[in-house]
């Protein structure tokens, strides 16, 4: 007797549609709207930041072992939420709530692993002239946004995991910020960390590289929104959750079942 | 023109017996759909490609029962952000179809009652932290023509389902379908 096919494949169709379950992206709501471009109350007008930390799960006695034994083996410290845990994008829509006039607005994006936060914001990098100002991890182009328009954007995943090798480049590795900026490293598969910098002085390598898996991810978002009228900025923190260690109630989650990170500010 | 009439009276007859010798099989039977999901309004979606697949048995020519397992995909379109973000709602249930067979054309009603699970919250309206599961209810209807291969059919079916847990989303889940009949 002939065995019809049809079940069986619709079978492998089921088995494939389920599949596609794993590595499905969670979405974190910034708490506020960013409000800006109004006076300030000293003529300039005003700007807005924000901060998002990630609902990360507390690390569990097992994980804590493992890396403690990979920080071993490597002779390195080796984070808890390493590149690769998360894959994250940052989504926003600028409105611009001045119905007569075009504005122009910058969103920055900067950010913080575990150990060290990235803020260009209080940074002198060229102190003989104090008005170029530290790079952003991303962002800070202007954009044209027309009376009562609005225009949206991303920071893409793959420009938050380049971020977060610049804040590792940056911090870790004693890499001036404007040259972790402006060179291509998201593939990088180490990181070669440098002398300090000193005036006049060439930096040389020094220590061993860091390898790619004990480069840090971002676990915090850090907005910065610069508009030229009354505009507001509203984002949305998109994240895959490869590793599993987000927790599921997301900015619901009870503080005592989240990791707390108190990250250093680089130049701070 | 007495003979004329039997011989097209004979004629009728010998079509109606030649239909009957290809009655539709019944027992266990499979049905693949391909279709589209269509949110009403109140969710925060577009309308999106569908997959159904179904399983189970007749119990007798007008009733029959069975699981199924439907996925489909969807543009989210909540207040932005975020903007062109897509997502998928798996079903799964137990359905109970009624129907009537007429000539070669059937029509039933049928309903479901099972669970359906969502791959994100990007609906934050309808969809809470958390939650990616609710409870699924489902009826509808349809009509089905069989094909001169007893085992084969193919129909036409359309479902409205609620999802409860999800601010009672409601949706319409069209269908066109191969029926494989055992």
């Amino acid at each position: 007797m002939r065995r019809p096919l049809l079940p069986l494949a619709l079978l492998v169709v089921a088995t494939g549609a389920s599949g596609g379950c794993m590595n499905d992206p969670v979405y974190i709501p910034g708490p506020m709207n960013l409000e800006a471009g109004v006076d300030d109350g000293t003529g300039a007008l005003s700007e807005a930041t924000a901060q998002l930390q990630l609902p990360i799960n507390l690390e569990t006695e097992a994980d804590a072992a493992k890396r403690a034994n990979r920080a071993e083996q490597l002779g390195i410290a080796v984070p808890y939420v390493k590149l690769g845990d998360l894959e994250i994008s940052v989504e926003w829509t600028v409105r611009n709530l001045d119905l007569e006039n075009e504005g122009t607005a910058r969103v920055q994006m900067n950010g913080a692993n575990e150990n060290f936060a990235y803020d260009p914001s209080i940074l002198t990098l060229v102190p003989d002239d104090e008005d170029i100002e530290a790079p952003p991890f991303d962002g800070d182009v202007p954009i044209h946004i027309p009376p009562g328009g609005s225009f949206s954007g991303v920071f893409r995943e793959d420009a938050v995991r380049e971020a977060a090798i610049d804040l590792e480049q940056i911090t870790r590795a004693n890499v001036n910020p404007f040259t972790a900026m402006l060179t291509f490293s998201k593939n990088a598969e180490y990181i070669q960390p440098l002398t300090p910098p000193v005036a006049g002085q060439q930096q040389q390598p020094v220590g061993d590289p860091i390898p790619r898996e004990a480069f840090a991810q971002l676990v915090r978002i850090d907005l910065r929104f610069r508009p030229d009228r009354h505009m507001v900025l509203e984002y949305t923190v998109r994240v895959r959750d490869v590793r599993g260690i987000v927790n599921t109630m997301l900015m619901n989650a009870p503080a005592e079942e989240l990791a707390t990170f108190a990250p250093a500010t680089y130049g701070g | 023109m007495g003979r004329l009439a039997v011989a097209f009276v004979t004629a009728l007859a010998i079509g109606a017996s030649t239909a009957q010798a290809r009655p539709a099989s019944t027992g266990w039977y499979a049905e693949g759909g391909l279709g589209a999901v269509t949110f009403l309004p109140g969710a925060d979606a577009d309308p999106g490609p569908g997959l159904d697949m179904r399983f189970g048995r007749d119990l007798f020519s007008w009733l029959s029962f069975g699981v199924s397992v439907a996925a489909s995909s969807h543009e989210a379109t909540p207040p932005p952000p975020p903007v062109g973000e897509w997502f998928q709602l798996y079903r799964g249930s137990a359905h109970l179809r009624l129907g009537v067979m007429i000539g070669r054309v059937a029509a039933f009603v049928e309903g479901n009652a099972g669970a359906a699970m969502i791959s994100s919250n990007v609906l934050r309206r309808q969809v809470e932290p958390g939650e990616r599961f609710s409870l699924l209810f489902q009826a509808g209807g349809g009509f089905e023509y069989q094909l001169e291969n007893r085992h084969y059919a193919i129909g036409l079916g359309v479902d409205a389902f609620l999802l409860p847990q999800f601010e009672s989303i409601q949706a319409l889940a069209s269908r066109l379908y191969l029926r494989y009949t055992y």
